[in-house]
């Protein structure tokens, strides 16, 4: 054989060895739900026929943490140290559905049952205490739920990057039931997540966002899995079906609202556009009462992105 | 110290139980929507209003015109504004059978193109007026069956797109096709054939296909086919690297449309492809591709950067016919073959310096081989759809509206480098674009610059073609809804001096101005 074509065959043969490439995290052993990063040990809570999952630590003032849909409360692992600083006493649940609780197949998923088991878990955490409950994105509206049923159970709400607050149509509900479906988030490859979580999740990428990538990333073979994905699923449909805005007028709770300016989701890209400073006004029109504030050169991950600001905003709060 | 303390309190808390209404389990399916809509419907509707210096000459084409500005197709300038409107309605459909499960879908497009007061797509007596819009003008752009044969091995038979990429168009995201693969720039129409496209875990993708261009007379060897392999690897996170081989057996010796197919044909000068010039002569052609492509983060989200790049060689021999209408006067028959070889680099970066969307930096450069002979018999400029197709390719990246074809068209589509052969001459460009969303993913403003001179030294002119500027706005009122202003002017070099038959260059420059509606339902 000629000596160019040797160096053909070589080169085809190196290019196929290239090509046998996978993602750099879906090459790694999977990860279970209960291995996930959390801020400390978790604990079980049984609500109703839930088992939900929580970190519970500190003395002082309780700071319920709610994350967002998809999350768990590891994205809370940047705040707790700080918080637990400061007297306060930290809860950060893996909401149903998430992390390590359970994923019940015919649990409503809607934003008042989220609700209602945070307030079934405040039932067995703090019983008698009127509490500060911190919510991200989903996790905010949940928190605004919570917040508009059972007030007596609420001292003071920390929206970061709340849902709830941005509209949708009927017909924009509708379509986005549509295009939400299980199959779209299971067929998501590693670099189509990378790019979803550098555009439009987080601001600005660090070790912790890279960290939360692998972690979903290895999930995929995880054995529940797809309950998880069902119940993000769910979970949308329940943000879309269970709109706040109209009732937060009404909102008995002092409430402090962050965005981050430069946030990817929120408004959304596809149906709305504009910025997360067009959001933060209409929070300021519902909630009049409030401290909005839209945090320059953040992106939709608040808590991971500035800790320290986050933090402080929940300490002003909680005490 | 005290924080470690506190975890440690709070591990040492018993775990509790309270009451909530009891959650039903059942056994069924985690999928959802659990019932999929066997038809679904996507439709594209997009209109301009024109208004540019451009002024079509031809009387049988009726203003619209494809191809080269200053070419045969009869496209000049003059010093009078011109205006027009026209429309186009795309409309996809794929049936899923609920029996199959969807291992088999029929995929349908068809294509109205309404142009008001004038031609529609040049079919004579078939002028109709925007009054009662009684234009027959219902074009097929798809009809083809798609078979899973496995979970990763798809059949695809009948009119179907027609892509230079390893990927199915019909599935495929738009940056998967213009920065990946072959950009478009050598294929990107729709073709009858039939297709085997590979697909696994969606970061290997591989496709064998047949198309059969032109079927001229079915008892003759008189057929355009063209057999493309591609395989697609993704090598490193949002990395990927492509391999393509393509053959185009070429025996219609200039039959297929009304004007020809191929490089020693009609059709080629109108499209400013790359030539071969036959005189009365015809040519069996053999033609092939290899190339190699490879992008980073084409999606341009994984990252603010991203880069892709294509080299096409372009080989083959055109077995010389003496063609049968030879005149009395006519040179003697020389029966020496043309041999073929091009290549083709294309480079392309882009920074998305902004969190929107249009908040984007983006420099393309082109380089496509030529020769400062391109009348005779070696042949080095590439070969690309344009030569068989009106238009068989669709450069879009660049941007460009007159410099190089606008892809936001009807059924006029002229610049003044039409096509990567650019006359035989090739082409270097430069295409510089920047853009900002002043109001996020609702409010664009671009600006952009090309710039493009012929890669060979022509004997009888300058090599510098000319220079854009550009200007658009988009905006957004509603999802998937965009109304956009545009705007380009040329500044011509000298290089068409010579080349534009026997008419002289005019002495504008073209410009071209509209305003244009797309909306995408589904």
């Amino acid at each position: 054989m000629a000596a160019k074509g040797r160096l053909a065959w070589l080169a085809l043969a190196a290019l196929a060895l290239v090509g046998c490439h996978r993602g750099a995290y879906e090459r790694m052993e999977t990860l279970r739900f209960d291995q996930l990063t959390t801020p400390g040990t978790m604990r079980t809570a049984r609500v109703g026929d839930v088992d939900v999952r929580y970190f519970e630590a500190g003395v002082g003032p309780v700071v319920l943490l709610v994350h967002g849909l998809g999350e768990h409360a590891g994205y809370w692992n940047e705040n707790v140290p700080g918080l637990l600083e400061k007297d306060v006493r930290v809860v950060a649940v893996d909401l149903p559905g998430h992390g390590a609780s359970d994923k019940p197949h015919d649990a409503p998923y809607t934003m008042g049952w989220h609700a209602a088991v945070l307030r079934g878990l405040l039932d067995v955490v703090a019983p008698d205490e009127k509490v500060t409950v911190v919510g991200h994105s989903m996790g905010g509206q949940i928190a605004l739920r919570l917040a508009l049923t059972w007030p007596d159970r609420v001292k003071h709400l920390v929206l970061l990057a709340p849902a709830g607050i941005e509209r949708f149509t009927p017909g924009e509900g509708v379509w986005l039931k549509q295009v939400s479906t299980t199959a779209t988030f299971l067929a998501r490859s590693e670099d189509e997540l990378r790019a979803h979580y550098r555009k439009n999740v987080f601001g600005a990428w660090s070790p912790a966002a890279e960290h939360h990538l692998e972690e979903r990333v290895r999930l995929r073979r995880a054995p529940d899995f797809r309950p998880y994905i069902y119940a993000v699923v769910r979970c949308i449909h329940g943000m879309i079906d269970g709109p706040v805005a109209d009732e937060l007028p009404s909102l008995a709770v002092p409430a402090t609202v962050l965005f981050g300016a430069d946030d990817g989701l929120v408004p959304n890209p596809v149906l709305h556009g504009g910025s997360a400073a067009d959001v933060a006004a209409e929070a300021r029109r519902l909630l009049p009462r409030a401290r909005v504030d839209v945090l320059p050169g953040l992106g939709h991950m608040l808590q991971i992105e500035a800790p320290a600001r986050v933090n402080a905003a929940i300490l002003e709060a909680a005490r | 110290m005290t924080g470690a303390l506190l975890l440690l309190a709070g591990l040492l808390a018993p775990d509790a139980t309270v009451p909530l209404p009891p959650v039903p389990h059942s056994p069924a399916t985690w999928d959802l929507p659990s019932g999929k809509d066997p038809l679904r419907y996507v439709g594209v509707f997009f209109a301009r209003g024109t208004v540019t210096d451009l002024k079509p000459t031809s009387a049988l084409l009726d203003g619209q015109v494809t191809g080269r500005l200053f070419g045969p197709n009869g496209v000049t300038t003059d010093d009078d504004a011109h205006t027009y409107i026209e429309q186009r309605y795309l409309g996809f459909f794929d049936y899923s059978p609920t029996l199959l499960d969807g291992r088999a879908t029929l995929r349908g497009a068809f294509e109205i193109d309404f142009t008001y007061g004038d031609l529609s797509n040049s079919t004579r007596p078939n002028a109709g007026g925007a009054i009662n819009g009684d234009v027959v003008n219902l074009q097929t752009k798809r009809l083809a069956a798609d078979v899973a044969l496995t979970d990763d091995l798809r059949l695809v038979v009948g009119l179907q797109p027609l892509a230079d990429s390893a990927r199915d168009p019909a599935r495929a995201l738009p940056d998967d096709l213009l920065h990946a693969g072959g950009h478009l720039m050598f294929w990107g129409t729709d073709a009858a054939g039939v297709s085997l496209f590979g697909s696994w875990q969606r970061r290997a993708f591989a496709r064998l296909s047949y198309f059969d261009l032109y079927l001229n007379q079915s008892d003759r060897d008189d057929d355009v086919e063209l057999v493309m392999l591609d395989g697609a690897l993704t090598v490193a996170a949002s990395t990927e690297v492509g391999l393509h081989a393509w053959y185009l057996r070429d025996r219609s010796r200039g039959l297929g449309s009304p004007l020809g197919a191929g490089p020693a044909s009609k059709l080629a000068a109108y499209n400013g492809t790359t030539p071969l010039s036959l005189g009365p002569d015809r040519a069996d052609a053999d033609l092939y591709w290899l190339g190699v492509d490879a992008s980073h983060n084409r999606w341009l989200a994984g990252g603010p950067l991203s880069f892709s790049g294509l080299l096409m060689l372009n080989l083959g021999t055109f077995d010389v016919i003496e063609g049968s209408n030879r005149s009395a006067d006519a040179p003697p028959f020389d029966d020496t073959d043309a041999d073929l070889f091009a290549f083709l680099l294309n480079l392309e970066a882009a920074w998305r310096w902004g969190r929107a969307s249009g908040d984007v930096l983006s420099l393309e450069l082109l380089y496509a081989s030529g020769d400062d002979t391109p009348d005779d018999r070696t042949v080095s400029s590439v070969v690309t759809g344009n030569a068989y197709g009106v238009p068989g390719a669709l450069h879009a990246t660049h941007r460009s509206l007159l410099l190089f074809p606008d892809s936001r068209v009807v059924n006029r589509q002229v610049a003044v480098v039409y096509d990567p052969g650019n006359l035989g001459y090739g082409v270097t460009a430069a295409f510089l674009n920047g853009s900002v969303d002043v109001i996020d993913e609702t409010l664009t403003l671009k600006l952009g610059y090309a710039l493009a001179a012929a890669a060979a030294q022509p004997v009888d002119g300058d090599r510098f073609i000319g220079q854009e500027f550009n200007g658009e706005i988009l905006y957004r009122p509603m999802p998937f809804l965009w109304f956009g202003a545009h705007a380009a002017i040329v500044r011509l070099g000298t290089f068409l001096e010579g080349r534009v038959n026997d008419d002289p260059l005019p002495d504008g420059r073209p410009w071209v101005g509209y305003l244009s509606m797309t909306w995408v339902h589904f």
